[in-house]
């Protein structure tokens, strides 16, 4: 096994108290950050959330190789300081919607979102739709993204993005929507981009997305 | 639009004849938790809703914050719908810390992380199990003169933990990386709930509506043999008391549980709700389990309740019946809860097609 492939392993296998000496070794061998990053830590993450989403692994697994690969991204990060960042360049804003104080599936979002690198604004739960807007403006996301628990609170999601298009900050964003009583017919109606059944298919579609813009 | 005239009052006898598919009359239905507008439209007055949060403004509101639905509305709203038992909320160990001033408050800010984190909380003690009970017997006192039973409905000594103690994103990787502290959190909250269905059989209750979330809706949160290991022998722990005194025992997880429903048989359990329809083909079921395990719910609460029309509720409702009422055991309901975003004239719709398809 190179160790390349060690530190692929490793943060698949979510080891992330071993993640820094095997991105040392990496280094050591000559590797550039910005190579480690797009040629090993990306397409590691890139597996988990496709074993997340054929649900090989359950929520441990894909919390600790998030984990794993937000420490090796923050290793890295001060050496990548001297080059052009590999660390992407796209912000996402996300929250849980108005009236709902459920963050577990939006967590896993962040999660997975971090760990493949993107920048990520993290509105919390219950938001209120002036926050978004706010949000919106000051960071210029290239995605939105709203969770809700409760069909009582997921009515919130469409208010929102009322609110963004009455705000002219809608255009040129992609919208996501998920959480449990969300569906694509939701997603539909709503006139949002992407819907995602679970976390790791959620990060899948947006990397496609930004990839084919 | 109205509760239509049905037949058969509530009665708890009914609900455990189907669960054990015995012969009865109609099908029973029942719902965790209907929300206050529907509660006070069928009522004609406040007062709560079925689950957590109670209290009739004519009898003092200010005074029920914080407490279940009062006894007399609750077996007064089963009455008008045809329910047959009440359910005494009890989801969450009640594991509390003491803060600076020195009072005790229940954990909720996700704040154990460590063992040392842990030592400081103050475990449940009689005072919590009495704090349930009397709602029990205020339930049982104002069933008194009707058939309606009375049931403990929680138990979440796992969800506790995640929800509230240590918090999903911590308490998902403590299960690989520091399970001695992960089996010994749940030991203490499988205890408390252990003593407490203790407690409501001795008291006399009915049945034990146990809950506790493991799934999503690809399937478990953690791997099935450790959650086999670490979930199971409390969870059987838990029911025990119940079981060995022949109170049904139904149990409630969201998700597809496929990989445990044996098990779930094999300790005990004679029902399990709410047949997730994002994860759950009741047809399926019914063929697998049908014939040892009464099935509840599975009513779409996006689809009819809240986007269909009374007509697609009454149309949902006939199809799951053509499935599921043949042999018994099945036990109608929502897929979670009717909250205030479910149309009212959706609910009663719900509750007239039980009552007209429901009939044996």
């Amino acid at each position: 096994m190179t160790i390349q492939e060690e530190l692929y392993s490793i943060v698949l296998s979510g080891k992330r108290n071993e993640v820094e000496d095997a991105v040392q070794r990496v280094l050591d061998g000559g590797a550039a950050p910005k190579t480690i990053i797009e040629g090993t830590l990306r397409p590691a993450m890139n597996e988990v959330g496709e074993r997340f989403s054929r649900a090989e692994f359950y929520l441990p697994d894909l919390i600790l190789a998030a984990d794993a690969m937000k420490r090796a991204t923050e290793y890295l990060r001060p050496l990548l300081a001297a080059e052009a960042s590999a660390a992407r360049p796209e912000t996402v804003v996300i929250g849980t919607a108005k009236g709902d104080l459920h963050d577990i599936g939006k967590n896993l979002v962040i999660s997975l979102l971090e760990g493949s690198g993107y920048r990520v604004i993290d509105l919390g739960v219950d938001v209120p739709i002036e926050k978004v807007v706010s949000a919106v403006r000051e960071h210029d996301p290239v995605m939105i993204g709203f969770s809700a628990l409760l069909t009582t609170t997921m009515v919130n999601i469409p208010v929102a993005i009322q609110a963004l298009e009455a705000a002219g900050l809608r255009q040129g964003r992609i919208l996501a929507v998920g959480g449990a009583p969300v569906t694509q017919r939701n997603a539909d109606e709503w006139g949002v981009d992407l819907y995602a059944p679970d976390a790791g298919t959620a990060v899948r579609m947006l990397n496609e997305m930004l990839a084919t813009r | 639009m109205k509760i239509e005239p049905f037949v058969g009052e509530p009665d708890f006898a009914r609900l455990r004849a189907q669960i054990r598919g015995e012969p009865v009359d109609r099908v029973p239905h029942l719902e965790a938790l209907v929300d206050d507008r529907h509660v006070e439209k069928i009522l004609g007055r406040y007062a709560g809703n079925t689950l957590a949060v109670g209290g009739d403004p004519a009898k003092g509101a200010e005074e029920a914050v914080g407490r279940p639905m009062v006894g007399d509305d609750y077996v007064e709203f089963n009455q008008a719908i045809g329910q047959d038992v009440l359910l005494v909320e009890c989801f969450w160990t009640p594991l509390k810390k003491r803060g600076p001033d020195g009072t005790l408050a229940p954990v909720t800010d996700r704040s154990v992380r460590s063992r040392s984190d842990w030592e400081e909380i103050v475990l449940p003690g009689e005072a919590d199990i009495e704090d349930r009970l009397q709602y029990v017997r205020e339930y049982q006192e104002a069933a008194r003169g009707t058939k309606q039973g009375v049931a403990l409905a929680g138990g979440c000594f796992f969800q506790t933990l995640y929800e509230f103690t240590v918090g999903m994103m911590d308490f998902m990787p403590m299960c690989y990386e520091q399970r001695d502290l992960v089996e010994e959190m749940l030991e203490v909250s499988a205890d408390y709930f252990a003593q407490l269905v203790a407690a409501g059989v001795a008291q006399g209750m009915d049945a034990f509506f146990f809950a506790d979330d493991y799934a999503w809706k690809q399937g478990l949160f953690i791997p099935p043999k450790l959650f086999k290991e670490i979930w199971f022998p409390r969870a059987e722990r838990v029911i025990a008391p119940a079981v060995n005194a022949g109170i049904p025992v139904f149990f409630h997880s969201d998700g597809k549980i496929d990989e445990t429903v044996e098990w779930l048989i094999d300790i005990g359990v004679e029902g399990i709700t709410p047949m997730d329809p994002y994860a759950i083909d009741y047809r399926d079921y019914k063929k697998r389990f049908g014939d040892r395990l009464c099935l509840f719910g599975n009513i779409d609460v996006e689809f009819p309740l809240v986007h269909g029309t009374p007509e697609d509720v009454d149309r949902d409702v006939k199809e799951h019946a053509e499935v599921l009422k043949p042999g018994g055991r099945w036990v109608a309901g929502s897929s979670h809860s009717i909250t205030n975003f479910v149309p009212h004239e959706n609910f009663v719709a719900l509750i007239n097609a039980y009552h007209r398809y429901g009939l044996y």
